[in-house]
């Protein structure tokens, strides 16, 4: 045995390996981009923000529209004040909200991007204990994973091979997601794959940028669409749903309430999506039996795409998103809205 | 601090440089390699790091009474003494909700009224492994068996070592202390083939238990359905391959991080899942803590001395205590119980119907042998009996119409994966990876290594930590 000789094959050999996985994915720039991963690590850096947060302050939570639409920075400009962002892409922001309300004494104002389908769902949701992982990661993660998560953030930054996500429905790049690709049906098996193309990366301060080449090349955003119209129309109608939406909202009011009364205000955006998407959304959750009584119980300022032109004037190329200009100009209008409506304060220095 | 983490990898960087470079003497190396030790356990939680303290403090100074102590009555004393602080540390970190909760359950039993809140008790990682190894060593003192350690600084280390500490192997004073006495150095070969056993250790770990096994055990342990055949046989192998892979993956990881540091700790898997019968799989599988209850329980309790009914009880009792050891519940009881079972059954066995093994009905035993003992995972696996009980059901052909809740590709996987591991350990089972790797041309060698680093670094890994920190 030649164990000198066996190591420096084995250097060789992981080396090319690496430069030649790497390049590969490298040469796929409109799929794959370096950048850090917005993971639970990146989330609980953002979160932190809110131990020291103001009274001024603002919190942004939110599914993925609401990453998506939101620029933190174009807000910035707006307003004078930089909002923290906690918004989540898959997760409802239900756990986010009574973690800040239970957890900390932030009384200043929340901003919660609604996407009926997430927000009103319920604490069985599998994606609800997802989120509340997050949060719980804050409150327990361990001076290593610190340190490891420190120690990452520039091999992230500047390695494609790296792009992976802990939500499984990506086609990320690490092992598990590319074995899980692999799809063949013997005996009428349960179908779970739920495989979206990557279209976006995202800034460090948390911003879903969406690929430029959803907007320029339709095929793509198709594929989007196409996953979509996977289980869109397999909602449950409302007749379904409805016996769970009281209680869905009654949950949320204890919270509402319990910020209101130490002083924080909070606001509801019902972002827009296109009819294709919102014809499902509408069906299982109509405005009327659900948005519209939420509101009224909530007794918060609401904003509901539908009542204001400036929300619903856009295209969406995947549906449901808004690609990274439109994002910062419907940041824009909607601050000077909240602000013009007296819900935010400008901040001049 | 996890092996698969990237703050372990630069921490160990920095502890071979520290250790090889001529900065420091012997005694100050190990002073480094303990206060890295701590830095490892504390990143962690740092106040549980008084508990290692405590342990540390409570043995040291039993063990330096045993060793001048000659009144018997007094040897007792600080032999007890030792066992109240580190089974109390058990008793109260890890079985402390339990005690209590069955507890309440047999005070309402009688119709008390007793609804105590559980208590929120952090369990400390690794508890069980570094009492169990402290104990040993003043058991031994006690017994006279081993030499008392010649400083405080080399038992420290050898309670606080840090490729062990939180999930073994569980070593001996003996095997371990008297490696400290002598400054020690890896050659380059043991240092390379240390580095190849880190490599194969992550490589269990991240590939194939939390890349190719891990989800199918959560996805059916996690299901509340009654389940088809097919994904109950799939989850609980998937969950036998992906322990196996998971501590294995941990223990040579451990070995291979010390031996780059020059010390040799014992082996912990020999290629369980060919055992034949479930005296070789004890043999085969977490060595060192069956040779620890084997030695400090199974002879106590009589062991073969007093006939045959008392080693019955006595090898009953050490599978339940073992159970117990991997966790408060009684599902652990169960497992540990059902393993009690199967060697009474096989010592029974060999004395009424004996027959000899050949390679063909031997492999077939392994097979047999391999089958029952996936029956006790189902136990050591699921949290509520009922989940256990629809699993063993299933898997038993009696839930005909039970649910598919697994896609086509995982059944096959796991078969494959799984299958593979088997036929691997069938003919490794006479045989070790260092013999092998003799036999293996250099070339092959680095392109084997090459291919599981690879793998390791495009699977990333999301820093699962490993199954058994939590015992």
């Amino acid at each position: 045995m030649n164990l000198q000789k066996s190591l420096l094959i084995a250097i060789v050999l992981s080396l090319s390996g690496l430069v030649a996985w790497e390049s590969y994915w490298r040469a796929k720039p409109e799929y794959y981009k370096a950048s850090l991963e917005d993971d639970r690590y990146l989330w609980a850096k953002e979160r932190a923000k809110v131990e020291i947060a103001t009274k001024e302050d603002v919190i942004i939570i939110g599914s993925s529209r609401t990453g998506f639409n939101f620029n933190t920075h174009i807000w910035e400009a707006v307003q004078g004040v930089k909002p923290i962002n906690l918004s989540t892409d898959g997760k409802p922001p239900g756990p986010f909200l009574e973690d800040i309300v239970y957890n900390t004494s932030f009384n200043g104002t929340i901003i919660v991007g609604v996407t009926s389908l997430m927000w009103f769902s319920s604490k069985d949701n599998p994606r609800w204990s997802d989120a509340k992982k997050w949060a719980d990661h804050y409150h327990n993660q361990t001076y290593a994973q610190k340190l490891g998560y420190f120690i990452s953030k520039p091999l992230q930054r500047n390695l494609v091979m790296l792009t992976s996500s802990e939500l499984k429905f990506y086609n990320d790049l690490d092992l598990k997601s590319l074995i899980n690709t692999i799809y063949f049906d013997i005996d009428g098996r349960p179908d779970y794959r739920f495989k979206l193309p990557n279209f976006s990366s995202h800034d460090e301060d948390r911003n879903l940028i969406m690929f430029p080449i959803m907007t320029a090349n339709p095929d793509f955003a198709k594929q989007i669409q196409d996953v979509w119209n996977q289980f869109l129309p397999y909602l449950p109608d409302f007749d379904v749903v409805k016996d769970e939406i009281p209680a869905i909202i009654n949950n949320y009011l204890i919270v509402i309430n319990d910020f209101k009364a130490r002083g924080g205000n909070i606001i509801f955006i019902e972002h827009y999506a296109e009819d294709e998407w919102n014809k499902h959304s509408n069906r299982m959750l109509p405005r009327k039996e659900v948005w519209d009584r939420f509101v009224a119980a909530a007794n918060c300022p609401a904003y509901h795409f539908e009542d204001y032109e400036f929300m619903s004037k856009y295209t969406l190329p995947d549906w449901s998103h808004m690609n990274s200009e439109d994002a910062k100009s419907y940041t824009k209008d909607m601050v000077n809205q909240l602000i013009k409506d007296g819900h935010l304060t400008k901040k001049t220095n | 601090m996890l092996f698969n983490s990237l703050s372990f990898v630069v921490f160990l960087v920095i502890v071979l440089i520290l250790y090889y470079a001529k900065l420091f003497s012997w005694t100050n190396k190990k002073r480094m390699l303990l206060f890295a030790s701590y830095v490892f356990y504390g990143l962690w939680n740092p106040p549980l790091v008084i508990l290692l303290w405590i342990s540390t403090m409570v043995d040291w100074i039993a063990g330096n009474k045993l060793a001048k102590e000659e009144n018997q009555k007094n040897r007792n004393l600080w032999l007890l003494l030792s066992m109240s602080v580190n089974l109390g540390f058990l008793a109260f970190f890890k079985y402390g909700n339990f005690l209590l909760e069955n507890f309440t359950a047999l005070v309402n039993s009688v119709d008390i009224y007793y609804h105590p809140q559980k208590m929120d008790i952090i369990l400390p990682m690794g508890i069980s492994f570094y009492t169990f190894q402290t104990m040993s060593y003043t058991i031994d003192m006690y017994n006279r068996k081993t030499e008392r350690a010649k400083t405080f600084l080399d038992f420290a280390l050898y309670v606080t070592f840090f490729p062990q500490l939180v999930a073994g192997p569980i070593v001996r004073a003996g095997d371990l202390i008297s490696q400290f006495y002598e400054e020690k150095k890896a050659t380059i070969n043991q240092f390379i083939w240390g580095l190849f056993l880190l490599t194969i250790g992550l490589f269990q770990k991240v590939v194939m238990a939390d890349t190719l096994l891990a989800d199918t055990a959560d996805t059916v342990f996690g299901s509340d359905k009654v389940l088809n055949f097919w994904d109950a046989w799939s989850g609980t192998l998937a969950f036998s391959g992906q322990i196996f892979f998971d501590f294995a993956g941990y223990s040579t990881c451990a070995i291979g991080i010390a031996l780059m540091l020059g010390m040799v700790l014992p082996d912990n898997f020999r290629y369980p899942y060919a055992a034949l019968g479930f005296s070789d799989l004890w043999n085969r599988w977490h060595i060192s803590l069956s040779s620890w209850l084997r030695d400090y329980l199974y002879i106590p309790l009589g062991g073969n001395r007093f006939g045959v009914t008392r080693m019955y009880a006595a090898l009953m009792i050490t599978m339940l205590l073992g159970g117990l050891w991997h966790g408060a519940a009684w599902t652990f009881m169960v497992w540990g119980g059902l393993h009690g079972v199967y060697l009474i059954l096989e010592k029974l066995q060999k004395r009424y119907i004996p027959f000899k093994i050949t390679v063909w009905n031997g492999m077939f035993l392994a097979f047999v042998t391999f089958t029952c003992v996936n029956f006790t995972w189902v136990f050591f696996r699921a949290r509520e009996f009922k989940t256990a009980w629809n699993m063993i059901t299933s898997m038993l052909f009696l839930n005909s119409d039970g649910e598919k809740i697994l896609q086509s590709f995982d059944i096959l996987k796991v078969c494959v994966v799984v299958g593979l591991m088997f036929i691997c350990h069938w003919f490794m089972r006479n045989s070790s990876l260092k013999e092998v790797s003799l036999k293996t041309s250099p070339w092959v060698l680095g392109i084997v290594w090459a291919f599981m680093f690879l793998l390791i670094a495009i699977a990333q890994g999301s820093g699962e930590q490993f199954i058994y920190f939590q015992f």
